[in-house]
């Protein structure tokens, strides 16, 4: 998947959480942090991660990816698995 | 020969007396001694004096900084307890917790001092305006420790004030069924407004060991945690665990240095404690059971390695710890044995909830003595052993927090115009997570921000859904079944 592909696919995975924080879907930006913010509790995120691995072959470590600046980001995520 | 104290100021000091230069407390990258932390609280306590008069409680900012974990130490030395703020919370939440616990003084960094103005408080600590002049009375204004707040059904927080004399219960057998040394670091991982935390804090001090905070993440980076500040306790919710497992962290032997784990909050599956043990085959795994109205816990049960064939795949709550009993309650009866809604008694049952003692019905006597109602639903085997078998109502545990659904409800209704709200709780890929159900067409966005004024982030739901109508049972009756399946289907 390309970077905008992964970032619709990112969006549409969170969906209704947005919500919570106030956000429609379509007026999400790249620096939303999808983890400090309360989008996703920990739990959501792992498996949105995971879920990521999956729809993009690419496989990465969780624990280490989380230790890049940025990376619990919408774009952080773009980037990691781009 | 004296009988020691289990006084959670007394057990401090006396590691302060025994080893005055370890660490105390590992928090924000610099490790303070039990001298310097000695030092910091004795300040604490003397601003308390200076400022706080006669007024029992005073609240602290839960932010993990020294000065959170010194104020705690200064106003328990004061003889006041603590009113823990968790730093996510939403202004709305502070100003009820302030007013129900009647406190205006804060210890609070200077950057969060503007919010809790706002949510009423009057007076401030932080390092910065921290006084030299140690304290010198050992006066008691209060026989309480903390207050904590847990979800209450009626729309505002429940405040437990949870007694000095119950905490010293809790942490005699505590400190004296589980050995632990000076060298042990302890994790801490909990928010301080989690009466968990506070096992965390005296149970460490009381060894002279090192409680470490972990930075950042805390739940995602934990192995890390573990490894890089080499834990050898560990406490958590289960759901942590769960995590862990869920980020296939859980490799067998990867945890060897962990020598005691404790698991409290919310149940704790078999399946879960055996991936545990083989990941951290050198420890002690036991899981606790206690709501807060009975001081952190009040049963235990140590998980054997090889028995992981138990009733309903869940570890047992195990049996209640010296000098309590627990009961199952049909109607007026209490039975020994049997299933129903577990009921608590011993020195670790508080009085009852702030603004609310007399009027509580979870709180009665019976048999000459004092019994909380737990609203948990056991079988109470044989061998006096506790197995969970679910609520009595609709609370919910969310990563052990206590979530009463008619909270939200109660929250969103003014803001329905004559609609109304329905939360319940459902499973989605192995987690609970909430789904709130409405009947009159609304933007969600607009609701999540009622709620957000007054909720802290994990109360939040994470679904908000639009129902034509509320399906009815035979009876009349809303049929909670049918919206879980919806939320959980649909």
């Amino acid at each position: 998947m390309d970077r905008q592909e992964v970032r619709k696919w990112i969006v549409d995975h969170a969906g209704e959480r947005f919500a919570r924080i106030g956000l429609h879907a379509d007026e999400v930006t790249d620096d939303l942090d999808l983890l400090h913010t309360g989008v996703l509790d920990s739990l959501a995120f792992v498996d949105l991660f995971a879920a990521l691995i999956d729809a993009t072959g690419k496989d990465l470590d969780l624990e280490s990816s989380l230790a890049k600046s940025g990376s619990t980001t919408l774009g952080g995520l773009v980037k990691l698995f781009t | 020969m004296n009988t020691p104290s289990f006084d959670p100021v007394d057990l401090f000091l006396a590691s302060v007396r025994a080893v005055p230069d370890r660490p105390a407390l590992e928090v924000d990258g610099r490790a303070w001694t039990y001298a310097e932390l000695d030092e910091l609280s004795r300040r604490v306590a003397g601003w308390c004096e200076a400022n706080c008069g006669g007024v029992g409680r005073v609240a602290v900012h839960g932010a993990k900084t020294v000065l959170a974990y010194a104020g705690i130490l200064g106003v328990l030395r004061s003889g006041r307890a603590y009113v823990p703020l968790h730093p996510d919370h939403p202004a709305g939440r502070w100003q009820s917790i302030l007013q129900r616990s009647g406190v205006r003084s804060v210890i609070a960094p200077a950057e969060a001092q503007a919010d809790l103005r706002v949510a009423g408080a009057g007076h401030f600590l932080d390092l910065e305006s921290l006084p030299t002049a140690l304290a010198t009375s050992t006066a008691r204004h209060t026989d309480e420790a903390y207050v904590m707040f847990t979800s209450g059904s009626t729309g505002e927080p429940k405040g437990v004030p949870v007694g000095r004399v119950q905490l010293t219960a809790y942490l005699r057998h505590v400190c004296t069924a589980y050995s632990f040394t000076s060298t042990d670091r302890f994790s801490q991982f909990f928010a301080l407004s989690f009466d968990l935390s506070v096992h965390d804090l005296f149970v460490c001090w009381s060894a002279g060991a090192c409680l470490c905070v972990p930075p950042g993440d805390g739940a995602l980076q934990s192995k890390a945690f573990i490894r890089d500040q080499g834990i050898t306790v560990w406490f958590s919710v289960p759901s942590q665990a769960a995590l862990l497992q869920r980020m296939k962290a859980l490799q067998p032997g990867s945890m060897r240095l962990l020598r005691r784990a404790f698991f409290c909050g919310e149940a704790l599956t078999a399946d879960l404690a055996r991936a545990w043990v083989q990941a951290a085959p050198e420890a002690e795994v036991v899981n606790l059971y206690g709501p807060t109205e009975t001081t952190i816990a009040i049963a235990e049960q140590k998980v054997l390695p090889g028995h992981w064939e138990v009733p309903g795949g869940i570890i047992p709550l195990g049996k209640p710890f010296p000098d309590h009993i627990a009961r199952v309650r049909d109607g007026n009866d209490l039975h020994e044995q049997g299933e129903g809604e577990l009921v608590l008694s011993g020195p670790q049952v508080n009085a009852g909830y702030i603004g609310d003692a007399a009027r509580s019905k979870a709180f009665f006597v019976a048999e000459g003595r004092k019994w909380y109602a737990t609203g948990d639903r056991v079988l109470v085997d044989e061998a006096g052993v506790l197995h969970f078998l679910g609520r009595m109502d609709g609370q919910v545990k969310l990563a052990g927090h206590r979530v009463e659904p008619g909270e939200i409800d109660a929250l969103l209704g003014p803001k329905l115009g004559g609609g109304r709200a329905v939360t319940v709780a459902v499973q989605r890929s192995g987690a609970t997570e909430l789904a709130t159900f409405i009947d009159v067409e609304m933007d969600p966005v607009v609701l999540y921000a009622a709620l957000r004024e007054k909720l802290p982030a994990y109360m939040l739901p994470a679904r908000i859904l639009f129902v034509d109508r509320f399906p009815l049972g035979p009876h009349g009756k809303l049929d909670r079944k049918a919206l879980i399946e919806r939320a959980t289907h649909g």
